[in-house]
């Protein structure tokens, strides 16, 4: 290396920023292979060498009903599996497909619905003065309580559980929605009238993208809670998807599916707010969220 | 030189379908005042560019204006003047402007009435409410085109504005009795304390807040009047103190939007006025980038950039360069001054900077404040264009001592009183 | 002659009455009991028509109301729900604290446990039911620990944000005026992180009280959702109106009380 980038190697890590990286190699091991990567990979992996432990070596009262972690696995990994259920029996991923389906459009719903209803509410004062008392009365609902009256007043099975899921998202992505437009600086709404906006541009122009921050903090709360209330819709009225799975390994104490069931859950709606993270990042690219 | 009696002179006055139905004590003291010329044949009574400081009143004659007759529209001014009792020249000489902008060119041998114009507004303010009205609908009728003929816009005349605010029971008078004319492409600054009623004063004529006594008119067109819902528009665009630049929009797009949006200029014509702006004030690489990733001084003056494109009849700003440090100011300033050089719009400047001021405007006004009302007038004689080498200049400190003077009293009322800034 | 005493009593009065009066009859008033009206409306004349077959009308639901509220396990039934979601929410307070609080001021614990923690967190608290029914011995403790599930994590969350959002400024401001670990820990880092703290306790007890009612219904033997689920299987419509009802005005008064006690401890935010 000569001097120059000598100096700079030395004052870049005095300072503690990293030299950009120069290619793929470099930029993988620059994101990857840090103390904190390190540190969470660790604290992973000490969990599930303390839930072995308390499974296999020394199996404290009340254990023995859960499965030891590395039997979990081997399995989820398994041509044949014991209890049915592993990455190569196509029922698994019908009940995969079936929940992430009926998730996907319960959310669909809840954002078609909700957001333009959280933009006029927020658009429009005497509208919201209107309507906002019957969105606050039916809000505090929790979305389960309207198992009930779904599976009685919505024909079939999918129905009542895509209504469920999708009040939860609704009222989430409404709220946001409002606040997003609430949150707006009233220097811009002067500024969009100096420029000689009509009410249709202030509002594609400048309501829309103001809000877009709020609205997709709404969208990852309406797809956390809509992961959420779909168990509790399956459990009770569904008949496939992972939260009847995981019942149905309950109640025929198949303790393995259970699992698999529960960290597939996880892992698919964990997967889902991230992507709808992304999509927000690339959407709003004028935030400028990491700079260098 | 033929005289009239004073009665003979009050018929005459009376013939005008204005005057006519004025008070009787008006129109004597108009007549006290008023001076008799004669005309012959072919000579102007004014020509263009000439000071404007009379109007007339036709006794017998006929009076035409050339350039009006040359104009194929039709405008509220009449183009050849022959009965008598007929007003003309009145428009420049209420508006305070400097010249004439049409001529007055006898066809016959003429006999008028000259009336002082700044007289005359002052006596009519002191009638108050009648006084005023005949005012209002002389200006009215007779400003509102003279402008639009010579291209030039931008007056702004505030009368007797008065500002009240009433947050639950106690009465706080902002702006009190305040009245300024603004000439059509004059920069004009206005200095004062915080919370002075500067901004109330701006957010009045902007259109954005409500004024609870005396009217604004722009280009003689009634802007704000109290009990009447403000209404902000393109004519009078702001630049904020805060970035009001939209943060989702590229540059390019924040600039253009306004005229596009109104329809004055199709994409690329936009987009091609915007690069050339761009590039006068040494910034014409930034068009892609993000509001969020351009520093304040730059986007201070995309904002002035912005405002200009959209071609406004005036520019009011609110303490443009409030946050911007000396250094970049002075580029900035300097960017103001190149644009406005250019397009000689009507600026209205509000600051706390009172070199600020001085460095940019035509005059600058010192406002009083709680109540705020306008307290000192001073012109500033400096040529334009302007450069830093006037900052040391003697003319320059004999008027920062001026306006320091009338601003430090204010200022220490305002400190004593504990005023909370509105940032 | 009046005396000052009275005329500021006169004064007072008229000033209640005119705030009386211009909070009720002002317009957003008006027109919210409008919009009220309109939805009350719209519900009871689709049921008249005849387009609403199940769902009973707002009348049908006030008339049988009292029938239902008057059972004995009624008032029985917010009990027993509401210890459920008191205790469930207590423990999620002080375990969310109790590893919140260290992992917001150290690093390495946060690079430490935050993973592991971002993996079980997206698992419904609802999916753990079959697990604790098996794990824990008594179905009381099987809800609490859901209870616990559902309000840990919101309130996880809002810690480490609060703790991350104090200005660094206010930190470097305290340690120059010569503050040490015990009163940087009480003075900056506890007021700062109050404000995040109450907003996710606002979220967990919607949340917790989601689960409460999600645990009765599906496993329970009382309580408000296994209050409506009786109604749901003797197909009692009204009984399930009164139930969804009660279950969010519960909700919506467990909220009200943060925000009070957050108001109250918090007296220096603006409202």
């Amino acid at each position: 290396m000569d001097k120059q980038s000598l100096y700079d190697t030395e004052l870049l890590k005095v300072a503690g920023w990293k030299p950009r990286a120069n290619n793929w190699y470099e930029w993988i091991i620059q994101k990857f292979f840090t103390w904190q990567v390190f540190r969470g990979l660790s604290g992973v992996a000490i969990f599930f060498l303390v839930w072995h432990f308390l499974t296999s070596l020394y199996i404290p009262p009340r254990f023995e009903f859960i499965p030891n972690p590395l039997y979990l696995f081997t399995q989820w990994i398994s041509p044949s599996p014991e209890n049915g259920i592993s990455i190569f029996s196509p029922v698994y991923y019908r009940h995969i497909f079936v929940s992430m389906a009926r998730v996907y459009a319960a959310f669909a719903l809840a954002t078609a619905l909700g957001v333009p209803l959280g933009l006029l509410l927020g658009w429009n004062k005497v509208f919201r003065n209107m309507v906002f008392p019957v969105v606050e009365l039916l809000r505090p609902i929790p979305p389960l309580a309207w198992v009930p009256l779904a599976v009685l007043m919505l024909y079939g099975i999918e129905m009542p559980v895509i209504f469920v899921t999708m009040m939860a998202g609704f009222f989430a992505t409404v709220l946001n929605s409002y606040l997003g437009v609430v949150s707006i600086d009233q220097t811009y709404f002067r500024a969009a009238a100096c420029l000689g906006f009509n009410r249709w541009k202030i509002f594609t122009k400048v309501i829309v993208p103001g809000a877009l921050p709020f609205i997709f903090t709404g969208l990852q709360i309406a797809m956390g809670v809509a992961w959420f209330s779909l168990v509790g819709g399956e459990i009770i009225a569904g008949k496939s998807g992972l939260g009847f799975l995981i019942f149905e390994a309950y109640q025929n104490i198949q303790l393995v599916n259970i699992f698999i069931a529960m960290i597939t859950l996880g892992s698919i709606g964990y997967l889902s707010s991230v992507l709808i993270r992304h999509l927000g990042n690339r959407l709003m690219i004028w935030q400028l969220k990491d700079r260098g | 030189m033929s005289l009239l009696t004073n009665s003979e002179k009050l018929k005459l006055l009376k013939l005008n379908s204005f005057l006519g139905n004025a008070d009787d004590g008006l129109l004597m003291a108009i007549v006290e005042y008023a001076e008799l010329l004669e005309f012959d044949k072919n000579t102007f009574i004014y020509s263009r560019s000439d000071p404007a400081d009379n109007f007339y009143i036709l006794i017998e004659g006929q009076v035409g204006h050339p350039e009006v007759q040359a104009a194929q529209e039709q405008f509220s001014i009449a183009q050849n003047i022959s009965v008598p009792g007929q007003l003309f020249g009145f428009a420049a000489t209420v508006q305070g402007t400097p010249k004439r902008i049409i001529s007055a060119h006898c066809e016959k041998f003429t006999k008028v009435l000259a009336i002082d114009g700044v007289w005359f507004q002052n006596l009519c303010r002191s009638y108050q409410g009648h006084g005023f009205e005949l005012l209002e609908t002389l200006t009215r009728a007779y400003t509102e085109h003279e402008h639009e003929i010579a291209g030039q816009s931008g007056w702004i005349s505030i009368q007797n504005v008065g500002k009240v605010y009433n947050p639950y029971g106690k009465a706080v008078v902002a702006v009190k009795d305040c009245s300024i004319e603004i000439r059509p492409g004059e920069f004009v600054a206005i200095v004062g304390p915080s919370g002075c009623g500067k901004s109330t004063l701006l957010n009045a004529i902007a259109g954005f807040d409500s004024i609870t006594s005396g009217v604004i008119y722009l280009d003689g067109k009634l802007v704000n009047k109290p009990g009447s819902k403000a209404i902000p528009g393109p004519d009078r665009m702001v630049v904020f103190q805060n970035n009001a630049l939209f943060p989702w929009a590229t540059i390019i797009e924040n600039l253009i939007c306004g005229p596009v949006a109104q329809g004055k200029m199709n994409k690329a014509q936009a987009t091609q006025k915007a690069f050339e702006l761009l590039d006068k004030v040494g910034l014409s690489d930034i068009g892609d980038l993000y509001p969020a990733a351009i520093s304040a001084g730059m986007s201070r003056r995309v904002e002035i950039i912005r405002a200009l494109l959209n071609d406004p009849r005036v520019v009011l700003m609110d303490e443009p360069f409030r946050g911007v440090d000396a250094l970049t100011r002075s580029v900035t300033h300097n960017a103001l001054l190149e644009l406005y050089d250019l397009t000689n719009k009507t600026i209205m400047f509000i600051t706390h900077d009172l070199e600020e001021a001085i460095y940019l405007a035509d005059r600058v006004l010192v406002m009083a404040s709680r109540p705020g009302y306008i307290k000192k007038t001073i012109k500033v004689n400096l040529p334009r264009p302007r450069n830093l080498k006037l900052l040391s200049s003697p003319e320059f400190l004999k008027l920062k001592e001026e306006i320091i003077e009338a601003v430090h009293e204010e200022a220490v009322k305002g400190f004593m009183s504990g005023e909370r800034e509105h940032a | 002659m009046k005396t000052l005493y009275q005329t500021n009593l006169f004064q007072y009065l008229r000033e209640l009455i005119e705030s009386f009066f211009r909070n009720i009859l002002n317009r957003a008033m008006l027109e919210g009991c409008l919009g009220l009206l309109i939805f009350f409306g719209t519900w009871q004349l689709a049921r008249s028509i005849g387009l609403l077959i199940v769902l009973p009308g707002p009348i049908e639901v006030i008339e049988g109301a009292p029938t239902v509220m008057a059972q004995s396990d009624y008032i029985l039934s917010w009990i027993n729900s509401a210890k459920r979601v008191f205790s469930g929410f207590v423990i999620a307070v002080i375990l969310a604290i109790g590893i919140g609080v260290p992992m917001g001021m150290s690093r390495k614990l946060k690079d430490f446990s935050f993973p592991i923690l971002e993996v079980i967190r997206p698992i419904p608290p609802l999916a753990w039911l079959p697990i604790s029914i098996l794990f824990w011995p008594s179905s009381e403790m099987t809800m609490m620990f859901l209870t616990f599930l559902g309000a840990f994590f919101p309130i996880l969350i809002n810690i480490l944000a609060g703790i991350d959002s104090i200005d660094v400024r206010y930190i470097q401001a305290a340690l120059s005026l010569g503050a040490d670990k015990k009163a940087l820990f009480w003075k900056i880092l506890v007021p700062g992180a109050l404000p995040s703290l109450f907003t996710g306790l606002t979220i967990a007890i919607a949340i917790t009280w989601e689960v409460v009612i999600a645990a009765e219904m599906a496993s329970g033997d009382n309580g408000l959702g296994f209050m409506t689920w009786k109604s749901y299987m003797s197909h009692s419509m009204v009984g399930i109106l009164v139930g969804m009802l009660s279950i969010g005005m519960a909700g919506l008064i467990s909220s009200q009380i943060v925000s009070i006690v957050g108001r109250k401890v918090m007296p220096w935010l603006k409202k």
